[in-house]
């Protein structure tokens, strides 16, 4: 099925999905280590607090492991480190199932879809926690992979005759 | 083992993280990512909550960043969850060499999630656990999906229509 219009094409619009899971990772990054810019007392106390106060889960008691004990502040790191990576992978394996759309409309579509609703849930965390940037993305690419989805779907496969070519 | 029944080993897995990290989320069942069992846990949270500051023009608190990057990857993590199974489904169709480049990639990140958790984290060994069952798992589906071992896929066509 040929695309009258192919920068609507899904390839193009997974790849396009793709850069904006690159650019919000990267916008996540620059803003390392998640804290204000501004050189206030009343933040360094809070930060301070977090790094002292140890993370307490399943008992009452603080858990030691090698001397070490997880505190408010290393939990609070570490999803922050933790959410680019998720985003980079997500990019560049959207970026390689691109390729493979148009000979496997169903499944990537449903991928598509599955990712599309992700970035719908990511949407309103933006509006709830954060602020209108990532909002805006994450919209962006919730519909783009929606449409793309459709489009996907919609689709008859490439080898309707049964041939058996890998993808 | 086959690929295929690794890569859905390996989203089980995801899952089960998924379920275990949203478990401790303050809006569900818990008490893990705001413990109010622990008078000095309770303080810092409140301290949290009450900081305000302004970034990008909005104002937000150090918890609202906190609950987010918390919800945001619930949901990435049942994403994913989803991904994997669904990788797992068209995997006996797709060429060894581009599968074991996307589990390849996959392995990678569950990697990285691991080495995180456990740099950053320290005693708190679960999500290091749990990231780390799901990357052994899709390093065993990167093993077993070497060409010469490779299902014979007889094409995607067969399985949609």
């Amino acid at each position: 099925m040929k695309n009258s219009k192919p920068w609507r094409s899904p390839v193009v619009l997974m790849r396009i999905s793709s850069i904006l899971f690159f650019l919000t990772m990267l916008g996540h990054a620059a803003a390392y280590p998640w804290t204000s810019t501004t050189e206030d007392p009343r933040e360094t106390k809070l930060v301070e607090s977090m790094i002292d106060t140890p993370y307490v889960f399943f008992s009452n008691t603080p858990y030691a492991f090698f001397g070490e004990r997880t505190t408010y502040w290393s939990l609070y790191f570490g999803w922050g480190l933790l959410v680019p990576v998720l985003l980079l992978a997500l990019a560049v394996i959207l970026w390689i199932l691109s390729g493979l759309a148009h000979l496997g409309p169903r499944s990537m579509g449903t991928i598509c879809a599955v990712l599309s609703a992700a970035s719908l849930v990511a949407a309103s965390i933006s509006v709830r926690f954060f602020f209108t940037p990532p909002f805006l993305t994450y919209s962006t690419i919730c519909i783009l992979l929606m449409t793309a989805a459709v489009q996907l779907l919609r689709q008859q496969t490439m080898f309707a005759d049964g041939k058996t070519e890998k993808l | 083992m086959n690929t295929r029944v690794l890569l859905r080993a390996a989203a089980v897995a995801t899952l089960l993280t998924t379920i275990g990290h949203l478990t401790g989320s303050p809006h569900l069942l818990g008490s893990l990512w705001d413990p109010t069992n622990a008078q000095q846990g309770s303080d810092v949270v409140r301290a949290m909550q009450a900081y305000r500051f302004e970034t990008m023009g909005f104002e937000t608190s150090v918890f609202s960043f906190y609950s987010g990057f918390g919800w945001q990857l619930g949901a990435y993590l049942l994403g994913h969850a989803i991904f994997i199974w669904l990788l797992a489904d068209i995997s006996s169709a797709l060429s060894a060499v581009k599968l074991r480049v996307i589990i390849g990639v996959f392995f990678l990140e569950f990697l990285a999630a691991t080495l995180l958790a456990l740099l950053t984290w320290k005693s708190f060994w679960i999500p290091a656990a749990a990231n780390g069952v799901a990357a052994a798992f899709l390093a065993a589906a990167w093993i077993a999906g070497r060409p010469h071992t490779a299902e014979s896929g007889s094409g995607l066509m067969n399985r949609e229509e």
